[in-house]
């Protein structure tokens, strides 16, 4: 007996009866959606079903069969409601729960101990009770015949509210072979479509039908009949499809009264941290970012997402990053309540190289990534790439992740000299000596500036344009040699600007 | 100097803590540009704190610190208890701390370099110089030819 099955007959109309706190003595139905002249019954209760009604009848006909029927129209929020109760119950039965169908759900019972079969239906009765709904419980060697059981209240124990609350356990149930064949007529998990054919052939019973033997049933009426046959025989001992609740990663605090510090902010993020740390942990899960919303005595409202360098389950690590982000940041008001939302993703796994180093710690080298752009500001830092409009000195910086990933520039850099240049940014307005020759004006001496003198040696010109299509931009660059081996860059721009623009070594 | 530790540097990049904002890319090209990871500082003492920073972050094994450009004022500017603090930050994480300045002011290094150079025009147009040391009584000499 180490499967159980929970079987909540009715359960879109059972719910709204209980909701509404409805006399279930009288006949009652849930009518499909569309115009009430056209809409159809979609569930009965028992008082309903004495007055030869049947589900899918159209509500006229219906009427016409029991005035008194009353009729209600489907609420699908308040069924997925029960339906969150009752898995949320099951959870507290066992973690390994299938969820079979709209009013019914499998428990897997290996490893639950308990002393008798009695004893653990008494018990789960009980608890049930919580869901205020009429539920029949049974318990089999496999799912199938377990959920077979569940469909009836003969051969299952159950929890009933009318006339009266009784609640009823059966220590020897009648076998389920003595179930009608009507039953499976709309039942979704075991169709039987052929039960008019079968009942012409005077099979009244499931027990009849196993009495037939198995390969012919599959050959003359297919092979659903056969699985069928299999699963009431024990044959069919099939694995159920465990529901494991939708995980939620987040967590909130009130503060009472609002906070003005980040301490007492950081003390309860770091026990909020482990919390849901180790829920990322028990489904092999690691934290990608961490969200934080601030809520601000005001009404404001402040929230950032700190992405990590790798996905960790370190609270510390998660704590830290919390911690350089609100170093920074600048409350408007006491804060009143803060929101943590973990971001979950697979964990990071890498095999290390042998010869080749990487980085220590890289959720450190990303909090240091943080507070270095805070000191030069985020767009002063990175790894250098043309500017793509080929003006000397200008650059673009790509940022640096904590796992070097730098895209290959589109263009390469063009190494200009073979010696280095230390770049004057800005450059340095100078007065020039100078005397035109040909097109281009040729410096002779440097009369101001750190670094003045008559030139001895020159390379150049080297003019430079571009942009000519917006904003264009033309210059003629010049090396120049001044006393004492210095070798310095100026650049002349029409018509009389000289700039020093780097020194030479 | 900087085109040297590069060829070296393979895995991590080098941190270059630019203290005056003076650095080229264009003369070393993509390749070794792609292995540096540039810090542009507006003034010293940004530099220092950034120096700061990757000194006690110690993911990366060799920074190199810029102030070459830097004037002699703001220099003397920096207490001495900043370089006594570098060097027991570089010495706790592992990392190395290469400082560029325009004289000696470092209080206590571990080595001491000075380099020098004598470049004409025509260097522009030849190989890339190598760095050659001699020894001197004070400090080993670096030439740059």
């Amino acid at each position: 007996m180490s499967y159980a099955a929970l079987h909540l007959p009715g359960l879109p109309l059972t719910c709204l009866l209980a909701r509404e706190q409805i006399d279930s003595s009288l006949p009652a139905a849930l009518l499909s959606s569309g115009k009430r002249e056209k809409s159809s019954l979609l569930h009965l209760n028992e008082v309903a079903t004495r007055f030869q009604l049947s589900i899918g009848m159209n509500t006229t006909r219906a009427l016409a069969r029991c005035p008194e029927l009353t009729l209600y129209d489907d609420d699908s929020k308040l069924e997925a409601q029960a339906r969150a109760e009752a898995l949320a119950l099951l959870d507290t039965f066992t973690p390994d729960y299938e969820d079979t169908g709209a009013d019914t759900f499998l428990l897997d019972l290996s490893t639950v101990l308990f002393a008798s079969r009695e004893e653990w239906l008494h018990q789960a009765l009980e608890i049930s009770r919580q869901l205020g709904l009429p539920l029949n419980l049974s318990l089999a060697d496999t799912p199938d015949l377990a959920h077979l059981a569940a469909l009836s209240c003969q051969t299952s124990s159950s929890l009933r509210y009318q006339p009266k609350a009784s609640l009823s356990v059966l220590s020897e149930p009648p076998s389920i072979y003595d179930l009608p064949l009507d039953l499976l007529r709309r039942n979704r998990a075991f169709p039987l479509p052929q039960a008019d054919l079968l009942q012409l052939w005077g099979l009244r019973t499931l027990g009849d039908l196993i009495d037939l033997p198995r390969q012919g049933l599959g050959e003359r009426l297919g092979p659903e009949l056969a699985r069928l046959h299999d699963v009431l025989t024990g044959k069919h001992h099939r694995l159920l499809k465990l529901s494991r609740p939708r995980q939620d990663y987040q967590t909130s605090h009130h503060f009472e009264p609002p906070v003005e510090g980040v301490d007492p902010l950081l003390f309860m993020a770091r026990r909020l941290l482990q919390v849901l740390c180790q829920r990322l942990a028990s489904q092999q899960r690691a934290a990608e970012a961490l969200h934080l919303v601030l809520s601000f005595e005001n009404g404001a409202a402040h929230s950032r997402q700190l992405r990590q360098s790798e996905p960790t389950l370190d609270p510390d690590i998660l704590l830290r990053s919390l911690h350089t982000h609100l170093d920074s940041f600048h409350a408007p008001a006491p804060i009143s309540e803060f929101h943590l939302r973990l971001l979950p993703t697979l964990p990071h796994q890498a095999q290390h190289q042998l010869f080749q180093r990487g980085l220590s710690d890289p959720h450190k080298f990303a909090d240091t990534l943080k507070r270095l752009s805070g000191v030069v500001g985020i767009d002063q830092l990175g790894i250098p790439q043309p500017a793509g409009n080929h003006r000397p000195g200008e650059f673009d910086l790509h940022p640096l992740e904590a796992d070097f990933n730098i895209p290959t520039p589109p263009e390469p850099i063009p190494a200009y000299s073979r010696l280095p240049l230390k770049r004057q940014r800005p450059p340095l307005v100078v007065r020039v000596a100078s005397e035109k020759r040909g097109r281009h004006l040729q410096p002779l001496a440097l009369l101001s500036g750190p670094h003045q003198g008559t030139i001895q040696d020159f390379r150049g010109p080297f003019p430079l344009s571009g942009s000519w299509w917006e904003s264009p931009w033309q210059q003629s660059e010049w090396d120049v040699a001044l006393p004492k081996n210095l070798l310095l860059q100026v650049t002349h721009t029409p018509p009389h600007d000289w700039h020093l623009t780097g020194i030479y070594g | 100097m900087i085109s040297q530790l590069l060829e070296r540097s393979r895995d991590l990049p080098l941190a270059l803590i630019d203290g005056h904002d003076s650095f080229d890319p264009a003369s070393y090209g993509s390749e070794k540009c792609q292995r540096i990871f540039w810090i542009r500082c507006r003034e010293a003492m940004q530099a220092i704190q950034c120096t700061d920073l990757l000194l006690r972050d110690g993911n990366l094994p060799l920074i190199l610190l810029d102030l070459h450009l830097t004037s002699a004022r703001e220099l003397k500017r920096i207490p001495n208890a900043i370089w006594h603090r570098f060097r027991t930050e570089a010495r706790a994480s592992g990392a190395s701390l290469l400082a560029l300045t325009p004289r000696p002011c470092l209080p206590s290094p571990h080595s001491r370099f000075t380099l020098s150079s004598t470049f004409t025009l025509q260097n522009l147009e030849l190989e890339k110089p190598q760095l050659k040391t001699t020894n001197s009584e004070e400090a080993r000499e670096v030439v740059y030819s």
